[in-house]
């Protein structure tokens, strides 16, 4: 019997062991493997939107990328004066902050999903001739570009990371060590320079996309920060002169209308890509964040933006003070300017003043433009560069308050010391995450942040 | 063993004689002691009706045409039968039955003496399940078993439970039980956690999914602990199995029985937390505010101390508890039928929360002919929750509600919400509570339809085709009106999940007996498991009014989402049982199981074990040895495994939903490796069985060590990969332990008194972790270390309040007192693992009443009470806090406990031994008094059981924890997080009375 048994056995093995090998293959149906995705110019469209999905995140330009460098500036308040936020205006950081690995690792994500774009979808066939699928790739490089700068400018030196994540096979693979800040640069210019092939504007579908007009913008930005002046200068003309943009003329409307006449590169969001931060710091919303009183007194009495930018609501009997920039809460919808018009000007007043070693015209005009829509007078002469630098600085705080600029303009000019009160230009830089080291003995901290 | 003294159940077998032609009577006495013996049972064989002896051991019945033997009988006392004649009184006295361990274990595909039994299995019988009023069939777990350890997560009613079977295994799978209901593993997730979306706030509120099971059509619960018993559920047998056998029918035996029971629950007033009243509070917000650095002063609405409300009064009620069911049973030689209907009705504790349940059941058995029979179970049940925000979530009652300043009261003269000026986001808590719902309503479908053919004496086959669907509908409301989250614009979602499993079984049982020194049974089989979720959800916003709670009356579509899932599983199974000379036995398992969710090159794993069991109290030398009867010592080795994880994390994939200006994106978000393999639990057992006294005490001991191998775990990766987490199979984890279970018979005759208590000692380790540390829960305070209990506290250590500053010292690496804010501070410093737990119930009988005290018991064990973060933080801008606050440090030399407000800094928060407790407790779980009918009176009401009882469940807690209750898990998701109370449900105390009633 038991022979029986055991022949049984083997039997229904023999026919069953076919059939369940099928039986227990199950593929996702709503995802997609990575063997079968970068295929074609659907599945990499696909992809590119999603990385621009990344920039969307409460991590990232949805929150926390604009709320944390404002802080730091000291145009913030929160409503509970939470110990993670107010590290930054103190400027004193601690390394388990979780801020500071939320945007790291926003970053990352958005370099992962943009590395595999640059590296996969030129593996598809015809790529050679395919100008979308090229498009794509230069789109992916914008972002990518954009995710390093802001983390060179957060961090300093940061692991370079330029292949896809699935390519780096075994764990010591994915403990990158820092590079230096001068490799990040170069990284960076290297896919804005390629960027730069992509139509120079956008509409329609491609509103909210890069565009040759917004590399040129961004890589004017990033060469004002390489210290590289009269190319930050030149590309900035170059903007100016091309004439697609124009600043408007009632400052509220770069907020106000979605994709202003002045918008260059602006994230878009609505009812499916919320917002996270319009939500959490409007006066009929939830209200976490405010504007600090600082940061009205920021302004002069008669700037034109001061009330529009800070803005003053009864609420309960108190007065409150919101961050005027962001209003269009129902549906959260409110996009993010990253690149406008009017900071071509003022990156221009200062790279060409620093460029030829003189305040020019030139530089005077593009900074009086702006001060011109503000309602205030022009400024006419400046004792020094450094003088008249001092002076922008000053105007592109006003500017570009709630902008996530302001921080990152005041280290990288040294001014942050005198106008913020930064003790150290270590404190210039953020901590890298505690959780990250713990994760990769690669890495080192930044000075000045104890273990 | 599990059999109890219970007078009622036997009176339960039988009906009444309606006439007859002959009139007997008698009395039945205990052999020994001689003394009368109520609740017997005398049945006439032959019609199978009979009466149960009265308070004097008395009985008389009318024995019909036919009727020839009286059979005599008690539980735990040996069975009489004697044949009428032409006497008409009869004296009879019964011995105790010292076969009485003779019991049927149901054990996975069959059932076995427990005499023959080589394996750890604890058995909860129907006696245990019917006497008290359960809202679930886990709670009927809690207590009873050796080795198992039941945890309610909340007090919320229907809500998550957690329950280790020998301790925690596992980091990221599942650490919970398999659960098979009468053959089919089901779907058991008892903490179903459904659209992260609908729980506003960000809360992770689970459901019990088990909670739709009616837990009075419950037979037996068994537990399959050591391996041997296990292995045949191999796959996904590694935290143990919970076999649920549902009631069945006989033959010749009608019965319907009511049960209806109803009472109320409350938070217990004593476990209330401290609250500052408003003149305390007025004191303590403006000494905070001088603490705050941007300097300013409270809004003068939070000063006036001319109202004092009592948050914890606005948010508790009194809460309605009813249940009403009706089975009948019944049948023929042929067929058998179990049929019932039950409702369940809970409210919350906390206003606007509740859970209720129809259910319905038919089990029906038939035997076509002599080969073949036909079995059907059908279960329908619809359980509906209706949640609150709790846990995590921003606006929980417990979290945020309670620290609302007492300044405040609930709504002004003309009826409108007063909302606190000072923190803008701080909601009105009884306006959160009541206005905005959240229901999650679980449709569920559990049946199964079995035939086994016999094709000669011994061989037979059995084919077994289960169903498993359950469909969960949540719906969520956060009115625009009177709620400040959205004010104005509301936020709507209906998700409607589906989870389809369905089962296929095919084995072969054979049994042989060779001579009569040998003999075996076995079975070989293969078995299809496939499961498909499946979900559909959508949201809006801009509601016009409070009024329609359904997402058609919102405005904007802000989200709609669908998505699919599918996993399946395929085994092949085989056991051999040899039985040698009835006292040496043998057990042998094999299975191969193949499943869908790990990677292409371990697909297939294979789960053998042993066991061996030598009834060495049969042997000659050991007869007549005066201590000891039935002595059996057994042992066990096997192998079985885990495979609940995610599914396709063994790939890397890219999801939908991206989307960015309308238009569709995918991006890169799950990191697998195509070598994700199986997770193991290596485990051996060694037991014993006896009983002494004369079979008045039995006693099950095991000791057990469990070692699980390449755990599955969700390890971090660094964050430049643009990942968080890849699961993979990495280091080990060791629970050793000791359980007994022990039954006494401390009293029998009149008064009757038995005892069954069961304790576990277990200890966890995580053995190996190659790869380091993992870190996780609030703040991550748990942490997995190699050498170390998983799980173990992880922060600062505090060491007391600086007289100086009236902040917190901290004691640093080197000694030094210091802020909490450098890593290599951190300190073991808790343990939320048990050392002990257990259960004790008491039974008591005399005459007509019964009356019963369960205790359950928790001991050597930590908890993290992050509750108490929310009073005593010392932070928010118009909280209120804990009465702890009134002895606070105020000026400079203050020697004190509690430290001064900080407005602006959380070092006194920071997660360190200010938040470790003690969470020791024993719990008085259930207290029973019950009173059935005599069997004359209920003769008369032509009844043949009547009982009334009443019950306090939760009666008291003794505890040194100042939570509202030590039993606790907040972090049920979280593989790491154990011993967490983040502003959980408070347990209550359930007073209620009700009555059986049996035709």
């Amino acid at each position: 019997m038991k022979k029986y048994l055991n022949k049984l056995f083997l039997l229904s093995v023999a026919v069953f062991t076919l059939s369940c090998d099928d039986f227990i293959e199950k593929q996702p149906i709503d995802q997609l493997s990575q063997a079968t995705f970068f295929t074609d110019a659907a599945t990499t469209r696909t992809a590119v939107i999603g990385a621009y999905r990344t920039l969307t995140s409460s991590f990232s330009y949805g929150q926390a990328f604009i709320v944390i460098p404002e802080f730091a500036a000291g145009h913030m308040a929160h409503i509970s004066s939470f110990p993670e936020y107010m590290e930054y205006e103190n400027f004193d950081i601690r390394i388990d902050n979780p801020w500071s690995l939320n945007i790291w690792s926003a970053s990352y994500t958005t370099i992962n999903a943009t590395n595999n774009i640059i590296v996969f979808a030129p593996e598809i066939e015809g790529f050679g001739t395919n100008n979308e699928l090229q498009n794509l790739v230069r789109e992916a490089r914008f972002l990518r570009a954009l995710s390093y700068f802001n983390l060179v400018r957060g961090w300093g030196e940061v692991p370079l990371v330029l292949i896809p994540t699935s390519q780096q096979t075994t764990g010591s693979d994915l403990r990158v060590s820092k590079s230096s800040k001068g490799e990040v640069y170069a990284a960076i210019i290297s896919d804005l320079n390629q960027a730069l092939d992509l139509p120079l504007t956008g509409t329609g579908a491609g509103k909210g996309r890069a565009t040759g007009l917004a590399a040129r913008a961004l890589l004017s930005k990033v060469q004002l920060y390489n210290g590289n002046h009269a190319e930050a200068a030149r590309l900035a003309v170059e903007i100016i002169a091309n004439n697609s943009y124009s600043l408007v003329s009632d400052f509220s409307a770069i907020w106000l209308t979605e994709n202003s006449s002045e918008s260059i590169f602006e994230l878009q969001f609505d009812a499916q890509t919320p917002n996270s931060f319009v939500q959490n710091a409007n006066p009929a919303s939830r209200q976490e964040f405010f504007a600090s009183e600082a940061a009205l007194d920021v302004f002069e009495a008669n700037d034109l933006r001061r009330d529009f930018t800070v803005r003053r609501v009864a609420n309960t009997g108190a007065e409150q003070l919101y961050v005027g920039k962001y209003r269009n809460f129902n549906p959260p919808g409110q996009n993010v300017p990253i690149l406008r018009l009017g900071e071509v000007y003022l990156i221009h007043a200062e790279a060409s003043a620093k460029a030829e070693s003189s305040v020019t015209t030139a530089s005077l005009e593009s900074l009086n433009a702006i001060r011109k829509r503000a309602g205030l007078a022009p400024v006419s002469s400046a004792t020094s560069v450094a003088a008249f630098s001092r002076i922008v600085q000053e105007e592109r705080r006003r500017e570009m308050m709630f902008e996530s600029e302001v921080w990152f303009d005041l280290c990288r000019t040294g001014l942050a010391a005198d106008i913020l009160g930064v003790s150290t230009p270590q404190k210039y830089l953020f901590p890298i995450p505690q959780l990250e080291l713990d994760l990769n003995q690669n890495l080192v901290q930044n000075p000045g942040y104890g273990q | 063993m599990k059999k109890h003294l219970w007078i009622i159940c036997a009176a339960l077998f039988f009906h009444f004689g309606a006439y007859g032609q002959s009139e007997v009577s008698g009395k039945v006495t205990s052999k020994g002691t001689n003394e009368p013996l109520p609740g017997v049972s005398i049945l006439i064989k032959e019609t199978g009706t009979g009466v149960v002896t009265n308070e004097e051991g008395e009985f008389s019945l009318t024995v019909p045409p036919g009727g020839r033997t009286l059979v005599f009988s008690f539980i735990g006392l040996v069975k009489q039968e004697i044949l009428i004649g032409n006497r008409s009184f009869f004296e009879v006295s019964l011995a105790e039955d010292q076969q009485n361990l003779d019991e049927v274990v149901v054990i996975g595909y069959g059932t076995m003496d427990r005499r023959r039994l080589a394996s750890a299995v604890s058995t909860i019988g129907s006696d245990e399940l019917d006497k008290d009023p359960l809202p679930s069939l886990t709670q009927a777990i809690q207590g009873k078993a050796g080795g198992v350890q039941v945890t309610q997560n909340s007090g919320t009613p229907g809500g998550g439970i957690s329950v280790r079977v020998r301790g925690t295994t596992s980091i990221n799978a599942s650490s919970e039980p398999l659960y098979v209901i009468d053959g089919v593993p089901v779907n058991s997730s008892t903490n179903f956690i459904g659209g992260q979306d609908f729980n506003f706030g960000g809360a992770d509120q689970g459901i019990n999914i088990l909670a739709s099971i009616n837990p009075s059509d419950i037979a037996s619960i068994e537990i399959l602990k050591d391996a041997a018993a296990t292995a045949i559920y191999g796959a996904r047998a590694s935290n143990g199995v919970v076999l649920v056998t549902t009631k069945r029918g006989r033959a010749d035996e009608s019965r319907i029985s009511i049960n209806a029971y109803a009472g109320y629950s409350e938070v217990p007033k004593e476990r209330r937390l401290p609250f500052m009243n408003s003149v305390e509070y007025v004191d303590y917000i403006q000494d905070l505010w001088s603490f705050r650095p941007q300097g300013g002063s409270p809004n003068p609405i939070l000063l006036d101390t001319s109202i004092d409300t009592d948050w914890q009064r606005e948010t508790f009620r009194q809460a309605a508890m009813q249940n009403y069911e009706i089975s009948a049973t019944g049948g023929s030689e042929k067929t058998q039928y179990y049929t019932s209907v039950g409702y369940f009705n809970q409210e919350g504790t906390i206003k606007n929360s509740g859970f209720h349940r129809y259910s319905f059941r038919v089990n029906l058995d038939h035997q076509h002919s002599d080969k073949l029979q036909f079995s059907a179970n059908v279960n329908l049940t619809s359980a509906f929750n209706r949640r609150i925000q709790e846990e995590n979530s921003r606006s929980a009652p417990i979290r945020n509600g309670l620290v609302a300043p007492p300044t405040l009261g609930v709504t002004d003269q003309n009826g409108n919400w007063i909302f606190d000026p000072q923190v803008t986001s701080r909601e009105n808590p009884v306006a959160w509570l009541t206005l905005p719902s959240n229901t999650a309503e679980n449709l569920r479908i559990l049946t199964n339809v079995g035939a086994t053919y016999k094709f000669t004496e011994g061989l037979s086959f059995r084919t077994n085709f289960g169903v498993d669907l359950s469909t969960i509908e949540e719906n969520t409301f956060l009115p625009p009106n009177g709620v400040r989250f959205n004010q104005g614009i509301g936020l709507g979602g209906s998700r409607i999940s589906k989870d389809q499993l369905w089962l296929n079984e095919n084995y072969l049982q054979y049994e042989k007996t060779i001579d009569e020194n040998n003999s075996f049974d076995a079975i070989l089989g293969l078995s299809f498991q496939e499961s498909n979720f499946s979900f559909t959800d959508a949201r809006r916003t801009n509601f016009p009014f409070n009024e329609i709670p359904i997402i058609s009356a919102g405005g904007i579509i802000s989200g709609a989402n669908a998505g699919v899932q599918e996993w399946s599983i395929v085994s092949y199974f085989s056991r051999v049982n040899y039985n040698f000379k009835n006292k040496y036995f043998l057990t042998a398992n094999y299975r191969i199981d193949g499943s869908s969710r790990f990677g292409a090159l371990n697909k297939y794993a294979h789960f053998p074990s042993v066991a061996v069991a030598w009834r060495i109290g049969d042997e000659d030398f050991m007869k007549d040895n005066g201590l000891f009867e039935n002595l059996k010592l057994r042992t066990s080795w096997g192998l079985s495994g885990n495979q609940e994880i995610p599914n396709y994390v063994n790939q890397i994939l890219y999801s939908g939903g991206q989307v960015y200006n309308q238009q569709p994106g995918f991006n890169p978000n799950v990191y697998g490796s195509g070598e994700l393999g199986w997770e193991t639990t290596e485990q051996y057992n060694v037991g014993v069985d006896f009983s002494i006294l004369n079979g008045r005490i039995n006693v099950l001991a095991d000791y057990y060590v469990k070692n699980t191998r390449d755990l599955l775990i969700n390890v971090q990766i660094p964050r430049t990969s643009g990942y968080r987490t890849t699961f993979t199979n990495l280091g080990e984890i060791r629970n050793r332990g000791f359980e007994f279970e022990l039954e006494s018979r401390n009293l029998t005759g009149e008064f009757v008194w038995n005892t069954s208590l069961n304790m576990t000692f277990n200890r966890n380790e995580v053995m190996s972790l190659p790869e380091g540390d993992l870190l996780g829960g609030i703040g991550n305070f748990n942490i997995a270390r190699e050498g170390l209990p998983l799980g173990s506290f992880f922060g600062w250590v505090m060491h007391g309040v600086n007289p100086e500053t009236g902040m917190i010292d901290f004691v640093r690496e080197d000694g030094s007192l210091g802020s909490p804010s450098r890593q290599q501070d951190r300190q073991i410093i808790g343990n939320p693992n048990p050392r002990l737990f257990g259960g004790i119930t008491n039974n008591f009988f005399y005459k007509n009443f019964d009356f019963s005290v369960m205790g359950q018991f928790v001991g050597g064990v930590e908890l993290y009470n992050y509750t108490a973060f929310y009073r005593l933080s010392g932070f928010n801008l118009s909280g209120n806090g804990d009465s702890m606050w009134t002895r606070r440090w105020r000026e400079p030399g203050d020697i004190t406990d509690v430290p001064r407000p900080t407005p602006g800094n959380l070092d006194n928060a920071a997660v360190s031994t200010r938040w470790v407790e003690d969470g020791s407790f024993f719990r008085i779980r259930n207290v029973t008094l019950g009173y059935s009918l005599p069997a004359s009176l209920a003769e008369k009401l032509k009844v043949s059981n009547l009982r009334i009882y009443t019950t306090v469940q939760n009666a008291f807690v003794f505890t040194k924890y100042s939570g509202y209750d030590p039993e606790v898990n907040a972090m049920s998701s979280d593989g790491i997080a154990y011993g967490t109370d983040h502003s959980n449900y408070p347990q209550p105390r359930i007073f209620t009375g009700g009555i059986n009633i049996t035709f």
